[in-house]
């Protein structure tokens, strides 16, 4: 039996299943089954996951063939972004037993929750252009209401903006759909890819590529594009915050943008990686300068996610083997060490009733789990050896250098050094020093927030394996060859 | 496999293993600091004189002479300082021995990598730990700004090693020599250099020295700043001159540009200081500018002087903070103007202070004068090339070391002699964890000093060929002579009988004598501090101006309100930037 379907059929299931819970009366009784459910299903994503990693295989959605069907696709690349999907939305979930306690209607929150990993794992594994927008707009709306589920004025206001937003987004990408539906009749990936490579593109062709960036770009939330991230992800609870910054953007941006702009229209050289530098460098530079000047824990750390995506645009930007390969661990060493952070600041804010720095101050005497976690996700995100961060920036650096941008590197260099510089601000206003009186009290988070935090710090220290000859060449090195070389893809989807 | 062992893994499962200590049992984990360090000196003997280990049949490790010498050194260093540390320690300390087991293997692996992975990450270790000893410490602010110059350095580092590596043939570090020539070989030469200054503290980017200096705990500072970080950042120089590049006459005089600011300037700040620690903090500065001008030479003799105060000024320096902290654990500060009449409280760290402080003055016959005698050379050598400069550099060397000693009469006459002050334990030093340090590191300053050709030359002989000297040098006769002038003083002193001698109160025209009018140490000083341009030097020097920590500070954020004034929180201006945005990318797409 193909596997491939269940990634979209159990969270889609789930969510509709766990919102039926609702019937249960008892709140206690309610929410225990509901964490159980959510996280039962979760860790059935999470194993199967594990399961398909390095494998590859296509799977026709209602037994229709090509090119009129819908097929799902595991490929080097999408394989371990659907797993660090699923294991983040595992962990979030873990984390929502005890953070959401200060929120009602779990079930609505868990159902909303499944919804969006549904459309995470749906758009990574289709190889349907509509289709892929469809499941972005599952995983978009769920999402927006997923931030404003505080209902407060802040996050009202905060969902408005992304929404608005993001429709300017989908916009964009719907057109760029039927432009190239226009051009080829066909909107299946492999289908348009074959299309595409047989004409002499027309100007159209280049109106839909610049849509498509525009519109990933925006959920990529890289700068100019990038202003309703930073009210969107602090205002969410946090472990939606750490869905959004750790996995939602990458799979609704950054993986879509490259599915599309790469590997379907074969764009690796010439404008499409010259736009995603200028992006890269832009954000890298300007996200970390404005987050150096946040006092809000969560909103600097929104603003070093915008940062941290410019240097995944800058690895995928440089369009060679080497920096594909920065582009991909960056995401996956991101999306660890982020997820981490924003559960750090979860952690604190479910203690101590605070987002703002200024009010914190030895916390980590107070709380030494969540101290020592995010100490260890402050030195990964900084690219601290020998901590999950330096080895990616590491290769993304080499890549610049190596493909003759020396530049590129010194820039990605400066990112670096301002990024420990904000995050030793949050170490030493946050978990350094004196305990402040009013947080003498102040207790560690529950146990199950613990676990979710140390598993994520173990995380941020093994990640470095992975540059271990064995698995690189597992996971790195195909990736970056379907990546960049479109004939692979072809090959895997159609066969010989 | 063995000596791997030895030197690596030993400090770094002890350095886990202190974490589990039982409270009360916290003195164990200075055993356990005291077995890795012993590991470490072993190990470094056997390695002695080359070494190379391969992982999953890659170079990892690879000792010459040097390093081996050097893993040695940090052996010695991290025994002396963990026996000093074991009599200071407190319950509680297991983090702290950790890190310290830690930095001991982190150090070897810099000394001994080949493989630049190795050579990141053990050097990005030893920052860490640098840091966390001192937030462990309770200094928050100090180890922001010390973490922020250190790990920013390591930053530089990764794309300089990344660059030297890719301009290579794999991932060896002793596959790879390239020339001066392109704007990028000279970025990456730029980056390493910037991260070997950092770490060792040449400026201008040493303002963590003396900061650290003055807060951090006593054997935090000896074991890093005053020592192991000297022969790393040191040893990253000579890898950086003698190895990876071929350096121009641009590179030599940058780097001796870089010694001699850093030696007058430092000095300069260390002479104004009131605080015991600072003041030492700014001499660690200062004489990494003598070991970056033996470097920046680029003659044998004054590379061989760079690597011989490397090595010098990490025993004296350690000797000097060791004794500063005696004197602060038993009076309670490190203020010149509240210490006085100390000698005959603490004799063995008087000696002590005062051999390490004519060492680190270049009085002969101790080590220090004989590294910077070397230097000078070095510096006189360069004078063939047709250069005028080397009379500047000469100047700056000599002049430097000329107020070094006019610093420590400072110390030495405020903290030892004079008026004692008052308060204070008076209890001696402790024989079995304090004496040993203040005992062996200046005993070895004389060492090296009376006998060079069978302690340090040989060392540097082997790594750099012969070494040829014009000037007439013979310790072991300049060193008999003195020892005679000396016993002739003392048969002096005893035969005119000066024992004859009675204390009487101070008079001062009938007045009551006040604690207040107790003359200290420091006031002759002041008068430099009051001169017209050295007064505004200091002034600005005190607002933070040849601070690179805060100008880089003033720089970003004024970028960081111009951004923040262009978040408004308005949607339409966000929607106004995505057009504009996409105006971009469109132009991009179909020009």
């Amino acid at each position: 039996m193909n596997i491939l379907p269940l990634f979209v059929t159990i969270p889609l299931a789930g969510a509709f299943v766990v919102s039926l819970f609702d019937f249960i009366k008892d709140e206690k009784k309610k929410n225990i089954s509901t964490n159980i459910f959510a996280s039962l299903a979760g860790l059935v994503l999470l194993v199967i996951s594990i399961k398909v990693i390095g494998s590859a295989g296509v799977y026709s959605m209602g037994k229709w063939k090509l090119p009129e069907g819908i097929v799902l696709v595991l490929d080097p690349f999408s394989g371990p972004i659907l797993l660090i999907t699923n294991l983040i939305s595992f962990i979030c979930i873990l984390f929502s037993f005890d953070y959401m306690s200060g929120y009602n209607g779990r079930e609505k929150y868990y159902s909303l929750f499944f919804l969006m990993v549904a459309g995470m794992n749906g758009l990574v594994l289709t190889g349907d252009i509509f289709n892929l927008y469809v499941f972005l707009e599952i995983a978009s709306v769920a999402s927006y209401a997923l931030v404003g589920f505080g209902t407060m004025r802040e996050e009202i206001e905060a969902t408005f903006k992304y929404m608005v937003l993001s429709s300017v987004a989908t916009a964009f990408m719907l057109l760029g759909v039927a432009f190239i539906y226009g051009f080829t009749f066909n909107l299946n990936m492999v289908s348009v890819a074959k299309a595409l490579g047989s004409m002499e593109a027309p100007v159209g062709v280049y109106v839909a590529l610049g849509l498509f960036i525009i519109g990933f770009s925006i959920k990529s939330a890289l700068i100019p594009f990038h202003a309703w991230l930073p009210d969107a992800h602090p205002s969410a609870p946090a472990p939606i915050s750490a869905m959004l910054s750790s996995v939602v953007i990458k799979t609704v941006g950054m993986y879509s943008l490259i599915r599309i702009c790469y590997v379907v229209f074969g764009m690796n050289t010439g404008q499409v990686p010259e736009v995603l530098r200028v992006l890269g460098i832009l954000s890298m530079m300007l996200g970390v300068l404005l987050a150096l000047g946040q006092w809000d824990f969560k909103r600097l750390l929104a603003y070093h996610s915008v940062s941290q995506m410019g240097y995944i645009a800058l690895g995928f930007g440089l369009g060679t083997p080497l920096g594909v390969i920065g582009g991909i661990y960056h995401l996956l060493n991101h999306s660890v060490f982020k997820s981490l952070l924003f559960l750090n600041s979860g952690a604190v804010y479910y203690r101590t009733g605070t987002r703002d720095l200024k009010e914190m101050g030895g916390l980590g005497k107070k709380m030494p789990v969540t101290g020592a976690t995010s100490m260890i996700a402050s030195m990964s995100i900084a690219g601290i050896p020998p901590f999950n961060g330096f080895w990616s920036k590491l290769i993304i650096i080499m890549a610049c250098i190596k493909s003759s941008h020396p530049w590129l590197a010194f820039w990605a260099v400066l990112g670096s050094i301002l990024t420990l510089a904000s995050f030793l601000k949050v170490q030493r206003y946050g978990f350094l020093g004196k305990v402040k009186d009013s947080l003498r009290n102040v207790k560690e988070a529950p146990f199950m927030m613990q676990v979710s935090m140390i598993t994520l710090a173990l995380l941020c220290l093994a990640m470095g394996g992975l540059m271990l000859p064995g698995l690189y060449d597992l996971i790195f090195v195909p990736a970056a060859g379907i990546i960049l070389d479109q004939a692979q893809y072809l090959k895997l989807v159609l066969g010989n | 496999m063995e000596i791997l062992k030895l030197t690596i893994y030993i400090p770094l499962v002890l350095g886990f293993l202190a974490l589990f200590v039982p409270g009360r049992f916290f003195r164990f984990n200075g055993i356990f600091a005291l077995i890795s360090s012993a590991a470490v000196l072993v190990g470094g003997m056997k390695v002695y004189p080359s070494y190379s280990f391969s992982v999953m049949n890659t170079l990892a490790l690879k000792g010459d002479i040097l390093s081996a010498a050097l893993v040695m050194l940090t052996g010695l260093f991290g025994f002396l300082v963990a026996l000093y540390t074991i009599g200071h320690t407190k319950e509680g300390s297991g983090f702290f021995w950790f890190l310290y087991c830690w930095l001991l293997s982190a150090s070897a692996g810099v000394f001994l990598a080949d493989h630049y992975i190795v050579m990141l990450v053990s050097w990005g270790v030893t920052g860490l730990v640098l840091a966390l000893m001192i937030w462990n410490a309770g200094n928050e602010e100090i180890g922001k700004k010390t973490f922020l110059l250190v790990g920013g350095s390591d930053a530089l580092m990764i794309m300089g090693l990344a660059g030297l590596v890719l301009a290579g043939h794999g991932s060896s570090l002793g596959s790879v020599k390239i020339g001066l020539a392109s704007g990028a070989s000279w970025m990456i030469f730029t980056a390493l250099a910037i991260a070997a200054f950092t770490k060792a503290g040449a400026m201008p980017f040493h303002t963590w020295i003396p900061d650290t200096s003055k807060l951090a705990p006593i054997p935090v500072v000896a074991i890093l700043p005053a020592s192991i970080d000297k022969l790393l950042g040191i040893y990253l120089l000579k890898r950086i001159v003698m190895d990876w590049f071929v350096i121009t006459a641009g590179g030599n005089l940058i780097m001796m540009l870089v010694g001699a600011v850093t030696v007058i300037a430092a000095v300069f700040m260390a002479l104004a200081q009131h605080n015991l620690r600072r003041l030492l903090g700014y001499h660690a500065v200062s004489q990494v500018g003598y070991m970056v001008m033996g470097l920046g030479t680029g003659t044998v003799v004054g590379i061989a002087g760079g690597l011989m105060h490397m090595i010098n000024n990490a025993i004296y320096k350690q000797g000097l903070f060791l004794c500063s902290g005696v004197i602060e654990s038993r009076t309670g500060t490190s203020r010149l103007e509240d210490l006085g009449g100390l000698f005959k409280k603490f004799p063995i760290t008087f000696a002590s202070f005062t051999i390490c402080a004519m060492a680190i003055s270049g009085v002969p016959p101790l080590n220090g004068f004989v590294s910077k005698w070397m230097i000078y050379q070095g510096i006189i050598k360069t004078s063939i090339t047709g250069n005028p400069l080397w009379v500047i550099w000469l100047v700056s060397a000599v002049f430097g070391s000329a107020l070094t000693l006019a610093s420590f009469i400072k110390i030495v006459h405020a903290a030892f002699l004079g008026q004692s002050s008052k308060g204070g334990t008076a209890k001696s030093e402790n024989v079995l964890f304090e004496v040993p340090a203040l005992v062996i590191l200046p005993a070895m300053c004389i060492l090296i000093g009376i006998f060079p050709h069978y302690t340090v030359y040989p060392l540097l002989e082997q790594v750099l060929g012969p070494i040829h000297m014009n000037g007439l040098w013979f310790p072991q006769i300049a060193a008999s002579f003195l020892l005679i002038g000396v016993g002739v003083g003392v048969l002096v002193y005893a035969l005119c009988r000066v024992s004859g001698f009675r204390y009487s109160e101070t008079y001062i025209g009938g007045e009551k004598v006040t604690p207040a009018m107790r003359v200290s140490g420091v006031e002759f000083y002041t008068t430099i501090e009051n001169l017209g341009f050295f007064k505004k030097v200091y002034s600005w020097a005190g607002k933070g101006y040849f601070d690179m920590y805060e100008i880089l500070k003033g720089f970003v954020f004024y970028w960081i309100k111009l951004l923040r004034w262009l978040h408004n929180g308005i949607l339409s201006t966000y929607i106004l930037w995505v057009m504009v945005g996409s105006v971009i990318v469109f132009y991009v797409f179909l020009k």
